[in-house]
């Protein structure tokens, strides 16, 4: 279930959110993993079992690892039998399809041996796995195992966060589970980052989608059509991907979970390290904690280790994006920079020299551009085709009449997508209400309206992407 | 206080979505609880029930109009000169984008051989170019609005002249300027107004009037002083404002023309819902005219008040109309109401929308109704449809060249009042791929009463009706007799049978009647 949709608006989450604060305290957790199975079963009525099989092996696996000593054999061996089934069923489920159609390009004659697989991708289940396993090794590392499956299960399945993240530490939520409080100002910042992330998702991402989907799949790019495109689609992703944090983070707090957040304005960042401190940080910290510091991190006496550790790393987290040279290529060209930034240590020059700032900010910028490139496209060659077009290296030329009819059109939500992008409203906002008293009010009421207005207008497209009466009506 | 006054309104805010969220949720329970039922009871899985709901929510939602005007507004508010598949044009007005570049040697050549076919037969064929929401050299559109009608005109004209196919061009009149299309267009809808049907009928007559001198054509009709104008202001969403909003565009006025003069026994006959009217011009003809009055911006069609709106066939007869000139018309929607207006002329119309019209070929209705001309009249947007262009010559043809005639006199035929259907069947087992002509002196009603008589060709293994044709009593009896003539399908094994009715078809209870000398005759190859 989307929460961009009717059912979830207009049905499913009056009925939750209602009963769950009817319910007394000790029933709400049994409530909200009733309704977290049937979200997600709503979208995938078979793989939630999937899931469950998922939730029910990491239950028992961490009851297994805490009933050991920490550090001896016995304990690494069932932290390496829980690793290894999560990322067992991740690799069936989302890889396998991906390795035997490589097989077979690379090995033709495995084609007579076995056919390429073509298992269907149960959604969230990068998320979950990832979020299953960070419980059984901070289990192995300390944490308090959970005896009560349910609360395990409702940890992994909370349907805030089930299928498109933050990707949450069972700690972080740990005493929660056990024990919430529901306050009316959690529950209006709550409401508030709901909408915020509703209206960015809605009104920002799936509106600049237009343009990076048609730009995307023109066959004749123009270079003005292409930027336009690549900045469509940079813009749809932030706003797609946090909106969708920011509404499970309002969820959460209105039910009384308080999550971390996921984005922190990425598109500012002056250095590639500093996007990926700003840039879906669930997932960053999460790989730094699971697999980097284990590596050594950057505390490795070898420059090679250091290397190697980010290597690493850059390519598991392309290949946790997708399966597809595309995202293993995003995922080096990440590791290449970010093994430049580190070996130069150019963010620390970067901060120091204003002349250097700038251009590496738009280098910066660039980069990760170029990287949605990879994202973007379906394959490597139209990825490249793509980034000719950008550079007047396609047949295209430099702009036609499509280009500008799509910047006329567009022009408005591009520029409020660039400006909402950056904490620029937010900047000017606190500058009037630190100097002018009386207008801290005003910017309150005015954001409450703003928002409820722009919710409104947000619901009207969920209607509208519904609304396609016969063109000729009759005729 | 700050913080007190923080409070409340955060409170407030709360409150009103949470308001909003629950007046939703009550208000569109039905699509949810309706699947819930079927499920329960079994009637549907659980992946039905899901689709179900979904689909129940999308179509159901309430408050549906007033969030498809906000959304319009906030596209007009951002921008947007292309929306919801509907194009603005710089003056303002709406259309579409017409993005095919049509195979216009296709229709060229197809009507200039249907042209050849009429004129071999004696029969007068005139081509009409109605215009499309966009001036004739395209200045309206914005940048990157692909819209090929025009071009697609301009190659079809060319190769009609190159044919000497008559034709007439609207748009040189209708579409050449922004103000032409500001005077004849709906802003919201992509079809003209009255006013630009009118302008149309004028000059549609002004051509028959000068190639038929002896037609007889009461050319007053034309004079638009003639004409009752009732204004209905903001009553009409077309159809590309249902898809943008009100907010959008505007909502657009509608002019009703109605005759000042006096018209009485017109009649229309819709044979696909077997509807038939009569009576003066405004309850024969302007059939829907709560289309209008109701002002249901978002559901109603106030261009469908005359006829109800386009169908596959209708035809319009008028024996007060002083013209016998007899009109086929092979139409799409812009024609309805010139048809109508026409109709005030004319003693027989009929109008075939030859995407729709599924009988028998148009070349083979041109041979069993003999039409003095026929008037091709269409949009550009009509030439998506091939049906426009394929007119069945070769099958007609095929029909002419008929050897033998076998002749079946049946005398009087006499159909007993039944309380179901009271029918005879003339033909039993009738071969495919044949030509049968069914005629009859005259018709004498023993008990009941109607105003026609139904021919029917009707499938017995499939129960379904192939073909049926109501004739006008008072009209055949004034014009020469009963004639009717029915073409079968080319090939199949089902049983065909040819029903005649004792008055109009499902109307026939307790009908008594008599067909005087009814003759059946055959027509094989």
């Amino acid at each position: 279930m989307l929460f961009t949709s009717l059912e979830f608006l207009f049905m499913f989450f009056p009925i939750t959110m209602g009963i769950n604060y009817l319910l007394p305290a000790k029933a709400r957790n049994y409530w909200l993993l009733l309704t977290s199975l049937f979200f997600y079963a709503w979208g995938e009525p078979a793989f939630v079992v999937v899931m469950l099989i998922s939730i029910l092996f990491n239950y028992f696996m961490a009851i297994r690892v805490a009933e050991t000593k920490r550090g001896d054999r016995h304990s690494k061996l069932m932290l390496a039998i829980a690793v290894i089934g999560n990322l067992g069923l991740l690799f069936v489920y989302k890889y396998m399809n991906f390795a035997t159609g490589t097989l077979h390009d690379i090995l033709p004659f495995t084609k007579e041996l076995f056919e390429q697989t073509k298992f269907v991708l149960p959604i969230g289940i990068s998320f979950f796995t990832f979020q299953s396993m960070s419980y059984v090794i901070d289990v192995y590392r300390g944490t308090p195992v959970q005896k009560n499956p349910f609360y395990v299960g409702l940890y992994v399945s909370l349907f805030p966060q089930l299928i498109a993240g933050p990707i949450v530490r069972y700690t972080t939520v740990e005493n929660e589970i056990n024990h919430r409080v529901v306050t009316m100002d959690m529950f209006t910042k709550g409401m508030y980052r709901f909408l915020k992330g509703f209206n960015k998702k809605v009104l920002l991402a799936n509106i600049l989608a237009q343009v990076a989907d048609y730009a995307f799949d023109s066959a004749e790019l123009t270079v003005s059509l292409a930027w336009l495109g690549i900045i469509c689609y940079t813009l749809q992703i932030f706003f797609d991907f946090s909106g969708y944090s920011e509404m499970a983070i309002g969820i959460g707090l209105m039910l009384g979970f308080n999550f971390l957040e996921n984005f922190n304005f990425p598109y500012i960042s002056k250095t590639i390290t500093e996007f990926w401190r700003r840039w879906h940080m669930s997932l960053g910290t999460w790989f730094r904690d699971y697999l980097y510091f284990p590596l050594g991190g950057s505390r490795v006496k070898s420059k090679w280790r250091l290397v190697f550790n980010l290597a690493v790393v850059w390519l598991a987290t392309g290949i946790w994006h997708g399966a597809s040279w595309n995202f293993i290529l995003w995922g080096v060209l990440y590791g290449v920079l970010l093994i430049f930034e580190k070996l130069t240590k150019w963010p620390e020059k970067v901060e120091k020299h204003i002349g250097i700032r700038i251009p590496y900010q738009i280098f910066t910028l660039l980069m990760v551009m170029l990287g949605w490139v990879l994202f973007r496209a379906i394959d490597l060659p139209s990825a490249l085709n793509y980034m000719k077009a950008m550079f007047g290296l396609a047949p295209g030329g430099f702009i036609n009449d499509t280009a500008i009819m799509y910047i006329r059109d567009y022009a408005v939500m591009v520029v409020a997508g660039i400006i909402c992008s950056t904490p620029l409203i937010g900047f000017i906002a606190g500058k009037i209400r630190n100097k002018i008293k009386w207008t801290d009010n005003a910017f309150q009421i005015g954001g409450y309206l703003v928002q409820t207005v722009l919710f409104i207008i947000s619901v009207s497209f969920i209607v509208m992407n519904a609304h396609n009466p016969f063109i000729y009506f009759n005729f | 206080m700050n913080t007190k006054f923080k409070k409340i309104t955060a409170l407030v805010f709360a409150f009103l979505i949470v308001a909003f969220l629950v007046v939703c949720f009550f208000l569109n329970t039905k699509s949810f609880t309706v699947p819930f039922k079927k499920l329960s009871n079994g009637e549907i899985n659980a992946t039905e029930f899901i689709a179900e709901v979904k689909s129940s929510y999308i179509s159901n939602v309430r408050f549906k109009e007033e969030f498809i005007n906000v959304n319009g507004f906030f596209a007009r508010v951002t921008g947007r000169n292309h929306y919801n598949e509907v194009s603005r044009l710089k003056n303002g007005m709406l259309t579409y984008g017409q993005r095919i570049s049509y195979d216009m040697k296709y229709f060229g050549n197809g009507i200039s051989d249907f042209n050849s076919y009429l004129q071999k037969n004696d029969i007068d064929y005139l081509y009409v170019q109605a215009p499309i929401k966009v001036d004739k050299n395209d200045t309206l559109l914005y940048k990157g609005t692909v819209n090929y009608a025009n071009t697609n005109v301009n190659e079809l004209i060319e190769i009609l002249e190159n044919k000497k196919v008559s034709y007439i061009d609207l748009r040189d009149d209708m579409a050449s300027t922004k103000e032409d299309l500001e005077k004849y267009f709906y802003n919201t809808d992509h079809h003209w107004t009255n006013e630009g049907a009118f302008y149309s009928f004028q000059v549609v007559m002004n051509y028959l009037n000068e190639h038929y001198p002896d037609a007889n054509i009461d050319m007053s009709i034309t004079n638009k002083d003639n004409w009752k104008t009732t204004t209905y202001k903001n009553a009409f969403l077309g159809s590309h404002g249902k898809r943008v909003g009100k907010l959008y565009a505007g909502v657009d006025d509608y002019n009703l023309y109605t005759p000042k003069f006096e018209t009485s026994e017109i009649s229309l006959y819709v044979p696909k819902y077997k509807n038939y009217y009569d009576g003066s011009f405004d309850e024969a003809i302007v059939v829907r005219k709560d289309f209008i009055e109701n002002y249901d911006l978002f559901n109603e069609d106030p261009y469908s008040a005359y006829m109800g709106g386009g169908f596959p066939i209708v035809h319009h007869r008028n024996p007060n109309a002083q013209s016998d000139l007899k009109i086929l018309l092979i139409k799409d929607s812009f024609t309805i109401p010139v048809q109508c207006f026409m109709s005030t002329a004319f003693k027989e119309i009929d109008a075939i929308d030859a995407r729709y019209f599924t009988e028998c070929s148009i070349a083979e209705y041109v041979e069993a109704t003999k039409p003095d001309v026929v008037i091709e009249f269409i949009n550009p947007s009509s030439f998506a449809h091939k049906q426009y262009a394929t007119f069945g010559i070769d099958r007609a043809e095929k029909q002419g060249l008929e050897t033998n005639e076998s002749k079946t006199e049946k005398g009087n035929v006499t159909i007993k009042a039944s309380d179901k259907y009271a029918y005879y069947t003339l033909v039993n087992k009738a071969s495919f791929n044949t030509k049968y002509k069914i005629s009859f002196e005259d018709v004498q009603f023993l008990a009941g009463n109607s105003e026609c008589i139904t021919v029917a060709l009707y499938n017995s293994t499939t129960k379904q009706f192939v073909s049926n044709f109501a004739l006008d009593i008072d009209y055949c009896r004034e014009n020469g007799g009963f004639e009717w003539t029915v073409v079968t399908p080319e090939k199949g094994t089902d049983n065909l049978q040819i029903l005649i009715y004792a008055g109009r078809h499902g109307q026939t209870v307790g009908n008594n009647v008599v067909f005087k000398n009814v003759e059946v005759v055959k027509y094989s190859k």
